[in-house]
């Protein structure tokens, strides 16, 4: 049983690691371009441990009550990811020695809605599953 | 509830082709493969007002030109299609006792990417 649980555990933390992966990546690279800044991939890894942990405990507890508060967990992590890449998105640089003010902000529209109704789905599901 | 998640996919796609546009974009402006040249010439006792864009990409401009001359103002507005070019020109009658114009140039690219810069331009006889 609790074999099963942890298999169940790490085959959510490797979608969880995809997911993530792509999203921040492609939030690193934006943003070391904008700034100028060398691509520096280690500040990415405390972002995609947690999003590990939290996949690995949602795959793990599935079936049980705590189901739910992870995945509230969960939603609530990958909306502060997006407030704080959002901010990202918008400031001032330098190219070509003239100082440049960008808002590509608008991007994260879709992830948003994308995340609110992906959250929604899964917290109805959780609910649905566990009222008698 | 699997519907939701359908449309939330959908969403997901289409954040990573528009994250895909932005990594485009970022490459193009520090590659300088777009490139806005405002350009004020006094000629004959008359201002000449130049806008000259550049667009070597596969991004869709938007660019508007404010420039502030002798407390005036005037607005250019040009459209850059992919690998396109663009000239806009505008003739003014002032008194040409000055050496700077301010100008600000705001972009939207593909419709949904700000861009905006300001600087002063030095008047050329």
């Amino acid at each position: 049983m609790i074999k099963r649980r942890i298999l169940r555990g790490i085959r959510n933390a490797i979608i969880s690691l995809m997911e993530f992966l792509i999203i921040i990546l492609s939030y690193t690279i934006v943003s070391s371009f904008l700034r100028g800044l060398p691509l520096n991939i280690v500040t990415i890894v405390p972002f995609i441990t947690i999003a590990v942990i939290l996949g690995f405990l949602q795959g793990f507890a599935e079936g049980t009550p705590y189901t739910l508060i992870i995945v509230l967990l969960t939603f609530i992590y990958e909306l502060l990811i997006l407030g704080y890449f959002a901010k990202v998105l918008v400031g001032q640089t330098t190219i070509n020695g003239y100082s440049v003010k960008y808002d590509f902000s608008s991007i994260t529209v879709p992830l948003l809605v994308a995340i609110c109704l992906s959250g929604i789905s899964r917290i109805l599901d959780e609910l649905m599953r566990i009222t008698p | 509830m699997k519907p939701l998640g359908q449309i939330a996919i959908i969403l997901y796609i289409l954040f990573a082709l528009m994250i895909v546009d932005l990594l485009d974009l970022v490459i193009a402006i520090s590659r300088g493969d777009i490139v806005i040249e405002p350009e004020v010439q006094l000629r004959n006792g008359q201002i000449i007002i130049i806008v000259n864009g550049t667009n070597n990409s596969f991004h869709t401009l938007e660019v508007r030109v404010k420039f502030a001359i002798a407390g005036q103002e005037k607005v250019l507005s040009l459209t850059l299609d992919p690998w396109g070019n663009a000239l806009r020109t505008i003739n003014l009658t002032l008194s040409p006792n000055f050496k700077e114009a301010v100008i600000s140039i705001d972009m939207t690219i593909d419709g949904m990417f700000k861009v905006s810069i300001e600087r002063e331009l030095e008047v050329r006889a």
